[in-house]
This record gives C-alpha cells, sequence and structure tokens, in this order.
C-alpha cells in the first residue's frame, strides 16, 4: 500500500470541496455548512498565506483520498493541531489512515521539531479517538457541549501526544505499520 | 488451519473485543474497536504467521472475518 502526502494546490481545492461538503465526512466536522465554490477559493487563498498550518492532499497508490494538516504551529511552545480525514467510506478500515497519522506525526516531531501535538475529536467519533490513543495521544479534555451541529449540542474530547511518547513508540508503529 | 484457529490469532489484534461476538460471519469493520491501525495488525500478523501477503486492494474487497479467513487457507 503506498499512502503519501503532498502539498495541497489549487487544483484540489474542488475535489477536496466535495469531500468536505459530503455527508460521509462532514458527519465528524465540527461545521456542516454546505461550502461554496466561493468560500472554498478563500478559504485557499487564507491557507496559503498562513505560515503557521500545513495543508497535505493525501494520495493513496498516487490517487486523492484525503485531506491531513497541521495547523497553529505555535514555535514558542512548540506545538501544533492536527487533523485528517479520508475522503469516502470504501477506502475506511484497510490502514491509510494509520499510515497517515504516522506520517504527519513524524513531520511534526522529526522536521518541524515540535514538542506536542494536540487534536480534537467530537466525542461520538469514538473510532478515531481510539485510533490517536493507540497512536499515544492522551485525553486531556472533556468539552462538554463543544460544538453545535444539526441543531443538536455534542461533546468533544481533547487529545494530546508527547515527543518522549511518540519516541517511545515509533519504532513499534513503524515496523507494523511497515514503513 | 481451521477457523477457531485462525480466529484466535485475529482476536489477538483487537483491543478490548468480546471474542464470544465474533464468528465466521462477522463483519469486522463494524467491530467497536476495529480501526485503520487494527487492520494493519492483521494484515501483519497473517504475513508473519502465515507468509500469506494481502494486496490492500484485496483487503478492502473483504467484508466478514470468514472472507479473510478463507484467503488465507487457500494459500498455505
Amino acid at each position: 500500500m503506498q499512502v503519501d502526502l503532498a502539498p495541497l494546490t489549487i487544483e484540489h481545492i474542488e475535489l477536496v470541496r466535495s469531500w468536505r461538503n459530503s455527508q460521509f465526512v462532514s458527519q465528524f466536522m465540527y461545521t456542516d455548512d454546505s461550502i461554496s465554490q466561493e468560500q472554498q477559493a478563500a478559504w485557499f487563498e487564507a491557507v496559503s498565506k498562513d505560515k503557521q498550518s500545513i495543508y497535505w492532499v493525501i494520495l493513496y497508490n498516487q490517487q486523492p483520498a484525503g485531506l491531513a494538516s497541521i495547523t497553529n504551529i505555535d514555535n514558542r511552545n512548540k506545538k501544533c493541531f492536527w487533523a485528517f480525514y479520508l475522503g469516502s467510506e470504501e477506502l475506511q478500515g484497510v490502514g491509510i489512515g494509520s499510515i497517515v497519522e504516522y506520517k504527519v506525526l513524524e513531520h511534526a516531531f522529526e522536521v518541524l521539531k515540535l514538542n506536542k501535538i494536540c487534536g480534537e475529536v467530537l466525542k461520538f467519533n469514538e473510532r478515531v479517538l481510539k485510533l490517536h490513543q493507540r497512536f499515544g495521544f492522551v485525553i486531556e479534555a472533556n468539552y462538554r457541549q463543544h460544538v453545535l451541529k444539526g441543531g443538536e449540542y455534542h461533546d468533544a474530547v481533547g487529545v494530546g501526544l508527547l515527543k518522549e511518547d511518540w519516541d517511545a513508540k515509533k519504532e513499534q508503529l513503524k515496523r507494523l505499520l511497515k514503513l | 488451519m481451521d477457523f477457531d484457529h485462525f480466529k484466535a490469532k485475529f482476536v489477538d489484534q483487537l483491543i478490548d473485543e468480546d471474542e464470544s461476538k465474533i464468528n465466521e460471519e462477522t463483519k469486522f469493520r463494524d467491530l467497536s474497536s476495529w480501526d485503520s491501525l487494527t487492520a494493519m495488525a492483521v494484515i501483519a500478523m497473517i504475513e508473519d504467521d502465515y507468509t500469506v501477503k494481502i494486496p490492500d486492494d484485496v483487503f478492502r474487497n473483504f467484508v466478514t472475518v470468514n472472507d479473510i479467513f478463507l484467503y488465507v487457507k487457500e494459500r498455505i
């Protein structure tokens, strides 16, 4: 299985918009309002200029398959946030997400030399929460009624992974993922 | 190799899963413990323990535990 991260370019943004507007992806996002072509173009312009963020298109066997990002890079405190999604349900549960997670964490810790990576997950998205925990993320916060979505408030969970925990796990993960 | 032998090794890759709930017809992606890393762990276990390599486009089409078992059984 070949999974790569390629820099997000303007050629990808309509495909990314179609993923983001799909029910499969938006069900796990903080907002599920439909995104227009103009909003997407404005978002891309903003993230292109944002020096505290990196966006990648996930390539599965060389085909675009999802989006991954590192945001809020804080060089003073050596930390950032990260997130990812796959664009279609057929790509779930075959191992792609775990390779993406490894590669993004590796970039944050080994290339950007950060000390901590944070994430937020809607509490009902148990599968992704468990995946993060298997990579060593620890639940650091329980946010009650954190997100208003579909007319209902939802709880969210804040997770964090320290460099020292990554160092203890990365070789084992690398072997398992055959990287 | 019979199914129970394979099932024992399969269950070893799952975290906090009730073994009694798993049988031939279990749709493994519906298991609460199933995630992307579990998929990689199962594929690695099959490669290491049975010397059977499962291409990811083949694995994507498996639905039940028995689908995986039969693929491995036919190749050992």
